[in-house]
C-alpha cells in the first residue's frame, strides 16, 4: 500500500491508434508542488489529460488514494481533484461569480441550490484571486488574464485535494504570474493542497516545486528536484538550447540564463 | 255507418294529407333554406346561377364572379379556410373542390361539418355536378335548365368544330405563367376546352393537370397560337419577341399572342365556360 | 442580478395570463366574450383553446431545444433543425402524402423520417462511442440538405396538388384537430422540457467545454446522448404536428440570456415563460391580422422576432 496521493505505474496513452506518452511511472506525494516542464510535443498536456479523466483510455496502472482510477466514479473524483486547463472560453457571458459558482457543482446534488456557504467559497476564490471587482462582469469582456485567474478560482472553489493546473500563467504578466504561484504556495504550505503544475518557464519551475518531471519525446527524461533536473546538460539535451544555470541569490534554486544568439 | 262517423273518417284523412303534404313541404323548404359556403369560385358562380344568392353565407377570398359575391363574408384563402369563421357562421352545408382543398375537406368533415367536394375533369363531369349541386339545394329545375343552356351552347360549338381535320386546327401553347414557364396538360379542365374550342393542345400529352414546360419544347411543337392566362405590363407580342429563339414560332411571327381572355372563362370549371369556350374558339379561328 | 431575474420572471408571468385569456377571446370569428362561452360556440372555444396550447407547447419546445443545442454544440447559432429533423420529417410526409396515406396518419409520418434522419446523423457523426460535437453539426447539416434536395426533385417530377399540401407543412401551422395527437406531443414536450431543467447546472459547465465538464466530474457522453436524445423527440414531434416554425428556437434564448444572464436554471424558466407569450402572440397575429386568410406563422415570428432582439441587443450594448 502506498501512501502516495497519486500513482502512476508504467502508464502509455495517446489519442486514438497512435500512443503519444509511454512509460510513465512516478508518484506524487501528498503536498508535493509537482512541476511538469517539456519542450513543445513532449506530451505534458496528454499526460495532464489522462490524470484528470479526460482520455479514458490507457495502458497501464494509475492510482489515487490507493484506488484504481477508473474505479472512480466521476463526480467523487472532481470533488476531490481539481483541473485549470489552458483555455475555457465561452461565447455566453457568465459572471465570474457565476464561473466561480460553478467549481461547487461536484459538491451540489442535482435538486440542491447553491447555499450561504458556497456563495461564501466562491466569493473567496475571487478574492484570493484579484478577481472579486469582476464578481458581476460578464467574462467575455476582461482580459485574457484576467479570465484565466477567474477559472483558477473556480477550480479553487472547488476545495479539491489536488489541483492540476495546465500553464496558467500563460496570458498572465510578470506581477500576477507571481501572484498566483504565491497563492498556489500558500495555499499548498497552509492547506497541504497537493499542486501538478505543467510550466513553460523553467524558473517558474525551478523557484516554486519542491520536485520536477522533465519530459521528452512522450517519456519522463528526468525526475527529482529542481538541482537534480535543471542542470544545463538535460536541457541542452531536451530542449536542444544552449543556457547557463546559476543560483537565484535569494532561494538558492537554479535559476537558467538563456543564451542568445550574439553571445554564443 | 253513420254520417256522423263518415265525416270523422273523412276529417282523419284529410287532417293526415294536410299533414304530410305540410310536413313535405317543409322539408322541402327546409332544403331550400340551407345555409350554403362556398370556398370554389367556380361553385360559387354555379349557386349564384341556381339563384341561391341568398342563402350563401360565406365564400372563399378567391372568389369574384358575380360581382355582388363582394359583399359576402369571406372564410379564408383558396387553400386555407378558416375554421373558427365557417364554424362561426353555422353553415349547413360547405362546397369545395379537391386538389389543394383535400386536406381541408378532411378537417372540415373531421368536425361534423357537411361537405360536397366537386372537381369536374371533363364537360360532361361538370355537368353533372351542376345536376348534383342541384339536388343537394332543392334547385332541380333551375340545375336542369342551366345544363341544358350549357349543353346547347357547347353542341352549337361542337356542330362548328367537329368536322374540322386535326392538320386544319391550330396547334395551341396555353401559357398560364411565364417564369417558370407553366401549362396545362392531360387532365386539366382548360385542357378540355381547348380542345373542344377546335384547338390542339400541344402539351396535351403532358400527364400532369399542371407542370412547368420546357422552352425549347414550345419551340419545337411550333404553336400557331398562344394564350397567356396572366396579366403582364409589357404587351404579349413584345415579351414573346424578347425570348431568345421565339420570333421562329409561328404564333410570335404571325402575331397570335391573345392574354386577353380573362382567364376565369377558361381556367374556372364554371357555368361561364360556354363564354369562354367562345372567346377561344374565336381567337382560334379569326377567320370564320 | 438574481433579483432582477425574478422581477423579469415575474412580469412575464403575467404577461403569460394576460396574453392566454386574450387569444381565447380573440379571434376571426366576431364573437364577443361574454357570449363565447354558450353552448353553440363550443367547438370554436375548443379550437381556440387547442390552438393557444399548441402555440404554447410549440414555442416551450422549440425554445428550450435551441437552448440545449446551444449550450452542448457551443455555438450560439445552433437551432431545433439543426440536426436535420425538419427536412426528414418533411421527406416523410411528402412521401406520405404521394403514397395517398390519410391525413390523420401525416405527423405519424413526419416523426417516424424525423426519427430516422436523427438516426442517421447520429450514426455518421459517432465515433468510438463519442459523438463529437462539430462532426454532428456537419452531419446534421449534410443531412438536412441532402433530403432538402430531394424533397424539391420528388416535388418537381410530380403532381403540382401535393406541392401545396407540404407548403403548408413548411409555413407551419398552430391549428390541430386531433386531441390525441395533441396530447401525445404535450406530453412528449413537457416531460423532455422538465428532464432538461434538471440538467441546468450540466448545462452551464458544458458551455465551457466538454474538458472543463469531466473536470466537474459530469458522464459527457451520457448526458450528452440524453439531452440530444431529448431535443431530438421534442423537435420531430413538433415539426411533425405544426410543421416546420423558425426563429423561436435560435432568438428566443438570445433574447433571454439578455434579460436574465446565462445561467441555465434561470434562463430555461424565462424562456419558457417568454416563448409561450411569444407564440401565442404570433399566432393571434397570424389569425387575426388579416383575417380570415391566415398568414403563416413562421413569416410572423420571424417579422415580430427580429426588432424585438434588435431593441434588446441595443440597450444591452448602451448599458455597458
Amino acid at each position: 500500500m502506498s501512501t502516495a496521493l497519486l500513482n502512476v505505474n508504467d502508464m502509455n496513452a495517446g489519442y486514438g491508434k497512435e500512443t503519444i506518452i509511454k512509460n510513465i511511472s512516478f508518484a506524487v506525494q501528498q503536498g508535493d508542488f509537482l512541476g511538469i516542464i517539456g519542450p513543445n510535443g513532449s506530451g505534458k498536456t496528454t499526460l495532464l489529460k489522462v490524470l484528470t479523466r479526460v482520455i479514458p483510455h490507457y495502458q497501464g496502472e494509475i492510482t489515487f488514494e490507493n484506488t484504481l482510477l477508473r474505479q472512480i466514479p466521476l463526480r467523487a473524483f472532481a470533488r476531490k481533484v481539481a483541473c485549470v486547463a489552458q483555455e475555457s472560453t465561452s461565447y455566453f457571458s457568465f459572471s465570474a461569480e457565476e464561473i466561480a459558482l460553478l467549481g461547487r457543482s461536484p459538491h451540489l446534488g442535482r435538486w440542491q441550490q447553491e447555499g450561504k456557504t458556497d456563495f461564501a467559497i466562491a466569493e473567496e476564490s475571487l478574492r484570493a484571486t484579484d478577481t472579486l471587482l469582476f464578481k458581476d462582469k460578464d467574462m467575455n469582456t476582461l482580459s485574457a488574464g484576467e479570465r484565466q485567474r477567474v477559472i483558477i478560482a473556480k477550480a479553487l472553489a472547488q476545495e479539491p485535494k489536488l489541483l492540476f493546473l495546465d500553464e496558467p500563467t500563460s496570458h498572465l504578466d510578470i506581477g500576477h504570474q507571481i501572484q498566483i504561484l504565491n497563492l498556489l504556495q500558500k495555499l499548498n504550505r497552509e492547506k497541504n493542497l497537493t499542486i501538478v503544475i505543467v510550466l513553460h518557464d523553467l524558473n517558474l519551475a525551478s523557484e516554486y516545486c519542491n520536485r520536477i518531471i522533465l519530459m521528452d519525446q512522450g517519456r519522463i527524461f528526468k525526475e527529482g528536484n529542481a538541482d537534480e533536473v535543471l542542470t544545463y546538460k538535460n536541457i541542452e539535451e531536451v530542449y536542444k538550447t544552449l543556457v547557463l544555470v546559476h543560483k537565484n541569490p535569494l532561494s538558492n534554486r537554479p535559476y537558467i540564463i538563456l543564451v542568445s544568439g550574439k553571445d554564443r | 255507418m253513420g254520417l256522423y262517423q263518415v265525416k270523422r273518417t273523412f276529417h282523419i284523412i284529410f287532417c293526415c294529407i294536410a299533414g304530410i303534404s305540410f310536413l313535405a313541404q317543409t322539408s322541402h323548404a327546409q332544403e331550400q333554406n340551407l345555409r350554403i359556403i362556398s370556398l370554389a369560385p367556380a361553385t360559387t358562380e354555379i349557386l349564384y346561377s341556381l339563384g341561391l344568392e341568398a342563402q350563401i353565407v360565406g365564400v372563399s377570398t378567391f372568389c369574384n364572379y358575380p360581382p355582388q359575391v363582394k359583399e359576402k363574408a369571406k372564410v379564408g384563402s383558396f387553400s386555407q379556410p378558416n375554421i373558427e369563421m365557417i364554424l362561426y357562421l353555422q353553415p349547413d352545408i360547405i362546397f369545395c373542390t379537391g386538389l389543394e382543398q383535400a386536406r381541408a375537406v378532411v378537417q372540415l368533415r373531421h368536425l361534423g361539418l357537411r361537405v360536397h367536394v366537386s372537381d369536374p375533369k371533363n364537360l360532361q363531369e361538370l355537368l353533372e355536378s351542376v345536376i348534383k349541386i342541384g339536388d343537394i339545394t332543392g334547385k332541380k329545375p333551375q340545375a336542369s335548365e342551366l345544363v341544358q343552356h350549357m349543353r346547347e351552347n357547347i353542341e352549337q360549338l361542337n356542330i362548328l368544330t367537329k368536322d374540322i381535320p386535326v392538320e386544319k386546327r391550330p396547334r395551341v401553347f396555353l401559357e398560364i405563367w411565364h417564369d417558370p414557364l407553366m401549362t396545362a396538360g392531360k387532365g386539366s379542365f382548360v385542357d378540355v376546352m381547348i380542345t373542344a374550342a377546335g384547338g390542339v393542345n400541344i402539351a396535351h400529352e403532358t400527364p400532369r393537370p399542371y407542370s412547368y414546360f420546357n422552352a425549347e419544347e414550345v419551340l419545337y411543337r411550333n404553336p400557331q397560337c398562344l394564350i397567356l392566362t396572366y396579366m403582364s405590363r409589357q404587351k404579349p407580342l413584345e415579351r414573346m419577341r424578347k425570348r431568345l429563339g421565339w420570333n421562329a414560332v409561328d404564333a410570335v411571327r404571325d402575331g397570335r399572342i391573345y392574354n386577353d381572355i380573362d382567364p376565369n372563362l377558361i381556367l374556372r370549371a364554371g357555368p361561364r365556360i360556354v363564354e369562354g369556350l367562345q372567346e377561344l374558339y374565336k381567337r382560334f379561328y379569326p377567320y370564320t | 442580478m438574481r433579483r432582477k431575474s425574478r422581477a423579469s420572471i415575474l412580469i412575464l408571468t403575467v404577461a403569460f395570463f394576460a396574453m392566454f385569456f386574450l387569444c381565447i377571446l380573440k379571434g376571426t370569428a366576431p364573437i364577443p366574450p361574454g357570449e363565447l362561452f354558450q353552448p353553440q360556440f363550443h367547438t370554436i372555444l375548443f379550437l381556440r383553446l387547442l390552438r393557444v396550447l399548441m402555440a404554447i407547447i410549440a414555442g416551450i419546445g422549440l425554445s428550450v431545444s435551441g437552448i440545449v443545442l446551444q449550450a452542448l454544440l457551443r455555438n450560439p447559432l445552433a437551432e431545433p433543425y439543426l440536426l436535420g429533423t425538419s427536412s426528414g420529417a418533411g421527406l416523410g410526409v411528402l412521401l406520405a402524402i404521394l403514397l395517398g396515406v390519410s391525413s390523420f396518419l401525416l405527423p405519424l409520418a413526419g416523426f417516424l423520417t424525423a426519427l430516422i434522419t436523427l438516426f442517421l446523423v447520429y450514426r455518421v457523426a459517432v465515433h468510438n462511442g463519442r459523438i463529437p460535437i462539430h462532426t454532428l453539426v456537419l452531419s446534421g447539416a449534410i443531412l438536412s440538405v441532402a433530403l432538402s434536395a430531394i424533397i424539391v426533385f420528388i416535388i418537381s417530377i410530380t403532381a403540382n396538388e401535393t406541392l401545396h399540401d407540404v407548403m403548408w407543412w413548411l409555413w407551419g401551422s398552430m391549428q390541430v384537430y386531433e386531441l390525441p395527437l395533441f396530447i401525445i406531443v404535450a406530453v412528449i414536450v413537457t416531460g423532455g422540457v422538465a428532464l432538461v431543467f434538471f440538467f441546468s447546472r450540466e448545462l452551464d459547465i458544458f458551455c465551457l467545454g466538454e474538458e472543463e465538464a469531466v473536470h466537474a466530474g459530469i458522464s459527457v457522453e451520457n448526458v450528452k446522448k440524453i439531452l440530444l436524445g431529448i431535443v431530438s423527440l421534442i423537435t420531430a414531434s413538433l415539426v411533425s404536428l405544426c410543421g416546420v416554425i423558425g426563429f423561436v428556437g435560435l432568438i428566443i434564448p438570445h433574447m433571454m440570456r439578455l434579460c436574465l444572464g446565462a445561467r441555465h436554471r434561470q434562463l430555461l424558466i424565462g424562456t419558457v415563460i417568454a416563448s409561450s407569450v411569444f407564440m401565442m402572440a404570433c399566432d393571434l397575429i397570424a389569425r387575426t391580422a388579416f383575417a380570415p386568410v391566415e398568414i403563416p406563422i413562421g413569416v410572423i415570428t420571424a417579422l415580430l422576432g427580429a426588432p424585438l432582439f434588435i431593441i434588446l441587443l441595443k440597450r444591452k450594448q448602451r448599458i455597458q
